[in-house]
C-alpha cells in the first residue's frame, strides 16, 4: 500500500537514474515475488531433498526425484498429458474459432445474452461441471437414456470412465475461456477484409479460411496456448472422468503429494511441469512476434 | 466494358430509408463520380452495385444482366476500399495475385500479372515488401493493383482519395484518370468532395437524402443544375426566388428580369429559382442605369491576390462577384451599386 501510495501519488523525483517507470514496476514485482517466485523456489529445492522411504522428507541435494523421469511410467504419462492437451486446445480453438466469428457478426441484441451465458459458465467451479458430467455421461442418468428412448441404443450404458469423458469436460471447461480470449479482437476485426476478399471471388468460407484465419493467427495462437496451458493445470476432470490409466501429469502429482506422500517427486514433476509451460510461452509469444514483425 | 444499371432500386435499415427508388444508367467505358454529402447514401448504392449488402427492392443490373441477387463473389467487380483493406499476412505481390490464386493458377502466372500491375501503377520492385513497410499512398496503389487483378467488369473506388494529403491527392487525381482512360473499364469513384467530381469524371451522379438530384457531365451539373441542392453543393451560387413565365421573363421582388425561357415554364406563373454563379455577375454603378440588373449594396471586398471576391446584398440575399484583380474596382464597402445579371441565367423549378 504505501509504495503504492509515494509511486502513484506524489510526483516522483528521479532516483540516481531511475525514472518513475521503473518505480511503477516496483508493486508487482513484489507481488510476483512473494506469491510466485518464493513458492517456486521453495518448491525448486524441495525437488532436490531426500525422500525418507516410509517417511517425510529431509533436506537434501539428490537427483533421484528427477531420475524417476526417466522411468518409462512416467514417460508415457507425460507423452498421454501432452498429446490429450494438445488435442483438447486444438479442438476448442477450433470450435471457438468460427463461433466466435460468427457471434460478432450478428445484431448487439443477440451477441450480449450469448457473452452472458459464457460468463455464466465461467462461474461453475471444476468440481460443479466434473460433478454435472458423471451424471450426463453415467448409466443410471445419462444421456444413453435419452439415446434408447429414441430407439439408437439398446439399453442404456454408461460413457464413463474414459478419455473421450475427460475430453468433453475439458472442452466444456475450456471453451469460454477460449470464446473470451479471442472475442475481442475478432470483434474489433476489420470487416472489409472479407469484403474485398468476397470481390476478388472468394466466398464466405474461403474468405473465412483464406483471410480472416491467417489474418488473426496471433490472437489463434496465444488461445491455443491458453487453452493447453488449462488443460495441462485441470487435474480434477481426468481424476473424476478417467481411469488411472488416462490421468495427466497433474493427477500424478497430486497422486504423488497426497496419497503416496512423496513430496519431493512431485515437487520434481510441478517444477518440470512449469518449465515446459513457461517453455511454450516463450518459444510461442518469439514465434509469434517473428512472424508478424 | 460494362453499362450499370439501377432500377427502381430501394436500401431500407429497418424503418429508415437510405435509397429511395434509384433509377440510374450509367454508360460503359466512363469514369463516373457519386457526388453528395455525408450520409447521402453513396456507399450504400456503391455497396449495392458491388454485392456487399441486398437491394431491399429493384434490380441491378450489369450490361444488362440481372444481378440482384448474385454474391459479391460471382459479379467480378473490383473494389477499392476507403482503408484499402490490404490482407495483412501476405506481402504486396500475394495481396495483388489473391484473386488469382482462389483460381489456382500457377505461381509463375500469378507473380508475372502482379509484376505487370505493379508496373501500372508506378510501383516496379515492391512486389515482395509487407504490407506494413508502405506508406499510405503506395498501400493505396496496391490496393487499387489487386482490385483491377481480375480484369472486373466494373472498378469501384469508396472515397479513395480522402486520406490523402492534399498535394498527392491532386496527383492521384490525374493518375487515376489516365488508368480509366488506358484500361477503359467502367469506373465508379465515390466523393464528397465537389471538385475532385469535377475534375475527374465524365459523368457525375448527385445524390442527396437517398435520392439521386442528378445526373450529368461535370458541366452540366454546374451550368445546368436541376435542383436547389445541386445549386447549393455544386459551386457557390446565389437562388433568386420569384415566378417564371413562358416569354423568358422573371418576376423577382416586383421586377421582371429577361431570361432564357426554360422549357418547364410553359405555363404561366411557375415558381423558379435563378441560379446565379459568381464569374456570371458584375458590378455596375447606379448612374449607369444597366438593364436587367437589381440594386444592392457591397458589403465585404475580399482581395485574394488572383482575384477579388466581392460580397453584397439585395434584402436577404447574398450574392459573390468575382472581379479580376488587375485594375482598380472603383468602389469599396457600403458603396450603392447594380447587379447586373446574365440572361443566360439557369432556372431551377422550385
Ligand atoms: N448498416 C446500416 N444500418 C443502419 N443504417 C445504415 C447502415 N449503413 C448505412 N446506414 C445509414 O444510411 C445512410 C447513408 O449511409 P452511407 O454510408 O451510404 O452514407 P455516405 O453517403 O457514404 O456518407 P459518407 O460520405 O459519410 O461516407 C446514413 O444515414 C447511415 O446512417
Ligand atoms: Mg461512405
Amino acid at each position: 500500500m504505501t509504495v503504492q501510495d509515494t509511486t502513484i501519488l506524489r510526483p516522483i523525483p528521479r532516483f540516481r537514474g531511475v525514472d518513475h517507470k521503473t518505480l511503477i514496476l516496483i508493486p508487482p514485482g513484489i507481488m510476483l515475488l512473494v506469491f510466485f517466485l518464493c513458492p517456486f523456489l521453495i518448491m525448486g529445492a524441495v525437488s532436490f531433498y531426500y525422500r525418507v522411504p516410509d517417511g517425510f522428507y529431509e533436506p537434501d541435494f539428490v537427483l533421484a526425484n528427477y531420475a524417476a523421469f526417466f522411468d518409462p511410467v512416467f514417460l508415457t504419462a507425460l507423452a498421454r498429458s501432452l498429446t490429450l492437451c494438445a488435442v483438447i486446445s486444438v479442438v476448442c480453438v477450433s470450435l471457438a474459432m468460427p463461433f466466435t466469428y460468427l457471434v460478432s457478426r450478428m445484431r448487439r441484441g443477440i451477441q450480449v445474452p450469448i457473452v452472458i451465458l459464457l460468463l455464466c459458465i465461467l462461474t461453475l467451479s471444476e468440481v460443479i461441471l466434473g460433478f454435472s458430467w458423471t451424471i450426463l455421461l453415467s448409466r443410471t442418468a445419462g444421456v444413453s437414456n435419452v439415446l434408447v428412448w429414441l430407439g439408437i441404443l439398446d439399453r442404456p450404458v454408461s460413457y464413463y470412465p474414459s478419455r473421450i469423458a475427460i475430453m468433453i469436460a475439458m472442452l466444456h471447461f475450456c471453451f469460454p475461456f477460449a470464446v473470451l480470449t479471442i472475442y475481442p479482437p475478432i470483434s474489433r476485426f476489420d470487416r472489409s477484409l472479407p469484403e474485398a476478399a468476397a470481390t476478388l471471388g472468394a466466398g464466405p468460407i474461403r474468405a473465412f479460411f483464406t483471410v480472416v484465419i491467417p489474418a488473426l493467427r496471433g490472437t489463434i495462437i496465444s488461445a491455443l496456448v491458453l487453452v493447453f496451458v488449462f488443460a495441462l493445470g485441470a487435474y480434477l476432470f481426468p481424476q473424476m472422468l478417467g481411469r488411472p490409466a488416462d490421468w495427466t501429469l497433474s493427477v500424478l502429482i497430486t497422486d504423488q503429494a497426497i496419497y503416496k506422500s512423496n513430496i519431493p517427486f512431485a515437487a520434481a514433476m510441478s517444477v518440470f511441469l512449469c518449465l515446459i509451460c513457461f517453455a511454450l510461452i516463450v518459444g510461442v509469444g518469439k514465434l509469434t512476434k517473428k512472424s508478424e514483425g | 466494358m460494362t453499362t450499370l444499371t439501377l432500377e427502381h432500386v430501394w436500401k431500407r435499415f429497418g424503418s429508415f430509408e437510405a435509397l429511395k427508388d434509384i433509377n440510374l444508367n450509367l454508360p460503359s467505358g466512363k469514369m463516373i463520380t457519386f457526388l453528395g454529402p455525408s450520409g447521402s447514401g453513396k456507399s450504400t448504392m456503391f455497396r449495392l452495385v458491388a454485392g456487399l449488402d441486398d437491394t431491399t427492392e429493384g434490380t441491378v443490373r450489369f450490361d444488362g444482366e440481372d444481378v440482384t441477387r448474385l454474391p459479391a463473389h460471382k459479379r467480378n467487380v473490383g473494389m477499392v476500399f476507403q482503408n484499402y483493406a490490404l490482407f495483412p499476412h501476405l506481402n504486396v505481390w500475394e495481396n495483388i495475385s489473391y484473386g488469382l490464386k482462389l483460381q489456382k493458377r500457377p505461381k509463375a502466372e500469378r507473380r508475372a500479372r502482379a509484376e505487370e500491375l505493379l508496373d501500372l501503377i508506378k510501383l516496379p520492385h515492391i512486389a515482395d515488401r509487407s504490407i506494413k513497410q508502405l506508406s499510405g499512398g503506395q498501400q493505396q496503389r496496391v490496393s487499387i493493383a489487386r482490385a483491377l487483378a481480375m480484369e472486373p467488369r466494373l472498378f469501384l473506388l469508396d472515397e479513395p482519395l480522402s486520406a490523402l494529403d492534399a498535394k498527392l491527392r491532386e496527383h492521384m487525381q490525374a493518375e487515376l484518370c489516365d488508368l480509366q482512360q488506358t484500361l477503359g473499364i467502367t469506373t465508379i469513384v465515390v466523393t464528397h468532395d465537389q471538385r475532385e467530381a469535377m475534375t475527374m469524371s465524365d459523368v457525375v451522379v448527385v445524390i442527396d437524402q437517398g435520392e439521386v438530384q442528378q445526373v450529368g457531365s461535370p458541366l452540366e451539373i454546374y451550368r445546368k443544375p436541376a435542383t436547389p441542392f445541386v445549386a447549393d453543393f455544386v459551386g457557390s451560387s446565389t437562388l433568386l426566388e420569384g415566378i417564371a413565365r413562358s416569354d423568358g421573363t422573371f418576376e423577382f421582388n416586383g421586377q421582371s428580369l429577361k431570361v432564357t425561357a426554360p422549357d418547364w415554364a410553359s405555363r404561366d406563373l411557375t415558381p423558379g429559382l435563378l441560379c446565379l454563379r459568381p464569374e456570371q455577375l458584375h458590378l455596375a454603378p447606379r448612374s449607369a442605369q444597366t438593364p436587367n440588373a437589381i440594386d444592392v449594396d457591397v458589403s465585404l471586398i475580399r482581395d485574394l491576390g488572383s482575384e477579388i471576391e466581392v460580397q453584397a446584398r439585395a434584402g436577404e440575399y447574398e450574392f459573390l462577384v468575382k472581379e479580376s484583380s488587375g485594375q482598380p474596382l472603383g468602389y469599396g464597402v457600403g458603396d450603392k451599386m447594380r447587379l447586373h445579371i446574365p440572361e443566360t441565367a439557369h432556372l431551377i423549378r422550385a
